[in-house]
């Protein structure tokens, strides 16, 4: 029944002075994020003996009406609900459902108390608002258990033969406690599927019983497929499988039944070997269109049969010939990519690298009809091109690009938009930051360790590969290859490599083909599970067939960008020079020693340990270059302390905390004890809740440099990031208290009460994002 | 041990297991040799001159000027110190004709040999006019060939002259040299080049190959 204000006051008879009303959600919220179906807890206070209502909307306040401030909108939407007299105690509490429709999900609904109060002006008293942000049941389910707090990995990708286990928070959940349901693996359906068709198919043949005892995530957490799953995706990456908790135990996904994979992503994919060929048979050609224009071309056979493909352009290296990159083309064009490497005049310099890169790019696009006979026409997608690059072909992809941002060349045939990807293996750093930018391009570098040629040393910026990857103001990756020589990235004779632990070029092609694919599918084609071969500690995930172990040891660093809306940058560092301030305004104290902020380079050229030079190592920027990343020091328990701006406290809407740290080489603290140095990671929140992860909880820390020599006196090759990247949700494990809503802090905890005893690190890109 | 056994032993040894042996070794160290301190002073030596003309005129992209081509000479040299020649993606060793830079074909480390170009004018006749017997031709400091610019050309020759530089005798330049051909464009000169690459560097058969693929044309 929908009362208005009117008939309300016509029942003011006037009484004793009203007490403020109050109105709170789940023992005192404001604003909560509830799933359907799932309990609330709505608490009305005010002066015993009124009657109360509450008011609900789709839009808040606040609209002044009648002397008084309403914390509704009053929309066509908005409702009035009786809910009853205040009690003697003052307040009058109420146990709610809230209501399970898909059309509520992502639905705020805000809400205010009001009751009739004889003693006020207008005979009401109206409460502040609250606000109730509605979701599907839709929460991350899938993924393997861990060893150590947070005690589970939710994932997006399972490697073929894996299991798969499901696990549920019952603090995020509490009315799971004691209920028995059936969990059901099925194939993968999309939202409007799911709305359409709710029935529920194991792909196994039969759902597994299993009963919840709400004791901890670790007592409930269950197997719920032993690695029969099948991977099989063609020239895809990964088979989407959704898992439902079917708790009425109906067959059919309704009511307060748990999913994960109601959105239009998977819950989880299981992955074939990424390393090994795709279903596609696939031609080479070879032909020239002129003067550095020879071109071989690797694309599948039957591509008659099929639509517009991506586009892979490589553009080889000084001393480098077209025709050794057969791993690349023939693996890529296996999975329905088309791949040209061409021609590449790097003696006479990067611009002139530069040009044929274009200029390759340009005549392939603009000849498709005479190349092959024509086969190419109509089936090359010239809106998704990669550019991949090795050594000065890989500076020259970032020139090229540069230059078609800036103007001074201008395609026929493609613009800057068009080239969705540049990857470059182990590039050199001659121009600087005025000629080789990616802007904002996606942008992507391979490094190899043992690299004799690019090799990384200080000695000069032109060794150095990481720079143009820092340059990236969007997204931007990289791995990096311990053991791993310049001439193991192409398929001809010579390593170029030097260090210790070599790995040699059959391994570092087995590694390539995996990652790289992963890589283009990810960025050129939006493919979801192939994130995690990105992210991921390879020590815990990686392809299939990828080594791990003896000299095989690979540092991933990511970074979303604009793609990502939803992303908040805590500190970056490059903005407030002040160590006390973090760029997004906060305050950063700390008991870590030696802290600064400012250029990652390297001041003399040698990685020898100096108190001189406290960016020892760090080959990530030259004079001119804006990157700016934090060093500090510790040897023994030592905290850093981001404060959140009070404006930016509510993480809710947040999947990922981000970061990226790498061990400083040579210094003692770092050479003390070699192997991977781990730390803690604190949330707290303005009530005081705090909840730590160790970062080394998913597998590794941070990677020893490569215990390489040479670059001055000493043992450690150049600091190497690795992004860390834990979910938030995973900091509410075992009954954390922790209000998302209001996180007040993120502190990085060190020392042997959180980890590794000593170490000196670099420390970039704190953030928020989703995932 | 039973003979049955050691038999099977010798065969697992002659087949899979030698092989999986040889897959198991360590890759090893082949770093890129140190840069010759002293690249004016290294010996190069004349092997074969061809004067050509183009039709269709290319860049020199080996000079910061960027000039335009119409003539030159296609040479092939001879260079002792062969870690001058090792493909660097660093700067390497800029190859000289006089107060020219050189367009190189191949690198020749392995070989020794080096097949690059020269620009040159031509006389009132169509000859080239390119006196091999005037300037060296030298290696000079490492530097990318496209930043390289008349001044410092001329630099690099004095350096040269003052290591000790010579130019070639009468009597090399005309053993090497050869009658003036014409070409349509850069690229028919380097599909001649590769003849040349396939014959003094036969090492380099995957760049003789690129320079030879089919040519496409409307």
């Amino acid at each position: 029944m929908r009362l208005t204000l009117l008939s309300l006051l016509a029942a003011v008879a006037g009484g004793p002075l009203a007490l403020a009303a109050d109105l709170t959600l789940d023992g005192g919220r404001l604003d909560v994020r509830k799933f359907m179906a799932s309990p609330i807890e709505v608490s009305v206070s005010g002066t015993p003996g009124l009657e109360a209502s509450v008011l609900i909307d789709l839009a808040p306040g606040p609209v002044s009406a009648l002397g008084e401030s309403f914390p509704i909108g009053f929309t066509p939407a908005w409702n009035i609900f009786p809910v009853g007299t205040i009690p003697p105690g003052g307040t009058l509490t109420l146990q709610l459902s809230v209501p399970s429709d898909p059309a509520f999900h992502d639905v705020t609904v805000y809400a205010g108390a009001v009751l009739v109060d004889p003693g006020s002006p207008s005979g009401l008293d109206v409460s502040g608002g609250v606000s109730i942000h509605v979701v599907d049941r839709d929460l991350p389910l899938a993924g393997h258990a861990l060893g150590v707090y947070p005690w589970f990995e939710y994932v997006h990708a399972v490697n073929q033969g894996q299991g798969v286990e499901l696990a549920v928070e019952p603090s995020r959940l509490p009315e799971l406690a004691g209920r028995t349901g059936d969990i059901y693996v099925v194939a993968d359906k999309t939202r409007a599927e799911w709305i359409a068709d709710p029935s529920l198919v194991d792909v196994n043949g039969a759902p597994l019983n299993h009963s919840f005892s709400g004791a901890s995530l670790q007592a409930d957490a269950v197997l719920i497929d032993r690695g029969t799953l099948s991977g099989a995706a063609g020239t895809g990456l990964g088979v989407g499988y959704d898992v439902v908790v079917d708790l009425d135990q109906d067959g059919l996904l309704g009511g307060d039944d748990l999913i994960d994979g109601y959105t239009d992503g998977a819950a989880f994919w299981v992955v074939h070997d990424l390393t090994q060929p795709g279903p596609l048979a696939v031609t080479e050609i070879l032909y020239s269109g002129g003067t550095f224009l020879g071109q071989n071309t690797f694309y599948p056979t039957d591509i008659a049969s099929m639509g517009e493909l991506p586009l892979v352009v490589v553009s080889h290296g000084n001393g480098h010939n077209y025709q050794w990159y057969d791993h690349i083309g023939n693996h890529l064009a296996s999975y329905g990519f088309v791949v040209m490497s061409h021609q590449n005049d790097t003696v006479p310099g990067i611009e002139t690298a530069s040009t044929t890169t274009l200029t390759n790019t340009d005549w392939f696009l603009g000849n498709l009809d005479i190349i092959n006979g024509g086969v190419l026409a109509g089936h090359i997608d010239g809106h998704r091109i990669t550019w991949i690059g090795h050594s000065r072909g890989g500076e020259g992809v970032a020139r090229a690009f540069d230059r078609v941002v800036d103007g001074t060349f201008v395609p026929a045939h493609f613009t800057a938009a068009d080239i969705v990807l540049i990857s470059s293996i182990a590039p050199t750093g001659f121009l600087g930051v005025a000629s080789a930018t990616p802007h904002a391009a996606t942008y992507h570098v391979w490094t190899g360790g043992a690299d004799a040629d690019v090799s990384g040393c200080s000695s000069s910026n032109v060794l150095q590969t990481f720079q143009i990857h820092d340059r990236a103001e969007q997204k931007r990756m990289s791995i990096s290859l311990h053991g791993v020589g310049h001439g193991d990235f192409h398929n001809s004779t010579g390593s170029v490599a030097s260090g210790p632990c070599l790995v040699g070029k059959p391994s570092t092609h087995t590694i390539m083909r995996g990652y790289l694919l992963a890589l283009v599918q990810h960025v050129v084609n939006g493919n979801v599970p192939a994130k995690d071969y990105l992210t991921r500690q390879w020590e815990a995930f990686r392809p299939i067939g990828a080594p791990l172990g003896g000299c095989v040891v690979v540092d991933l660093q990511y970074r979303d960008g604009q793609e990502v809306a939803d992303r908040l940058v805590l500190d970056d560092f490059q903005s407030e020079p002040s160590t006390a301030v973090s760029s997004s305004g906060g305050a950063v104290v700390g008991t870590v020693a030696g802290l600064l902020e400012n250029l990652p380079d390297d001041l003399d050229t040698t990685f020898t340990n100096s108190g001189a030079d406290p960016w020892n190592g760090f080959t990530y920027a030259r004079p001119g270059d804006s990157a700016r990343h934090a060093v500090f020091e510790y040897a023994g328990d030592a905290e850093l302390v981001f404060s959140v701006p009070s404006a930016l406290r509510d993480l809710s809407g947040f999947d990922v905390l981000s970061l990226r740290a790498a061990q400083a080489t040579r210094h003692p603290f770092t050479t003390s004890v070699l192997g991977d140095l781990t730390f803690d990671v604190r949330l707290t929140d303005t009530h005081g809740n705090s909840s730590t992860i160790d970062i080394g909880s998913h597998g590794g820390g941070i990677e020893e440099p490569y215990q390489r020599t040479t670059c001055g006196t000493g043992t450690g090759w150049a600091n190497e990031y690795e992004t860390v990247r834990l979910r938030l949700t995973d900091f509410l494990t075992d009954g954390s208290d922790l209000d998302l809503l209001s996180i007040a802090s993120v502190t990085l905890a060190f020392g042997p009460s959180a980890g590794s005893a000593q170490g000196r690190l670099g420390l970039d890109d704190l953030e928020l994002t989703k995932d | 041990m039973t003979l049955s056994s050691k038999l099977l032993l010798v065969l697992l040894l002659s087949s899979g297991l030698w092989g999986a042996s040889a897959a198991l070794a360590p890759a090893a160290d082949d770093p890129l040799p140190p840069l010759p301190a002293s690249p004016h002073a290294a010996s190069v030596t004349l092997l074969r001159a061809r004067p050509f003309t183009l039709d269709a005129p290319t860049v020199h992209r080996y000079r910061a000027e960027q000039p335009q081509v119409r003539a030159g000479v296609m040479l092939v040299l001879a260079v002792a110190d062969r870690d001058l020649l090792v493909a660097r993606q660093s700067a390497e060793p800029v190859l000289y004709v006089g107060a020219e830079t050189a367009a190189r074909v191949n690198h020749g480390a392995g070989s020794g040999r080096v097949v690059a170009w020269v620009p040159a004018g031509v006389d009132a006749d169509g000859r080239v006019a390119l006196d091999l017997t005037a300037v060296p031709i030298f290696f000079g400091d490492a530097e990318l060939p496209e930043r390289i610019d008349a001044a410092a050309a001329a630099a690099q020759l004095r350096a040269a002259r003052a290591a000790g530089a010579r130019a070639p005798t009468p009597e090399v330049v005309a053993a090497a040299l050869e009658p003036q051909v014409r070409f349509a464009d850069e690229a028919q000169l380097l599909l001649f080049a590769s003849d040349l690459v396939e014959q003094w560097a036969p090492d380099e058969a995957d760049l003789v190959a690129g320079l030879r693929a089919e040519r496409l044309t409307r």
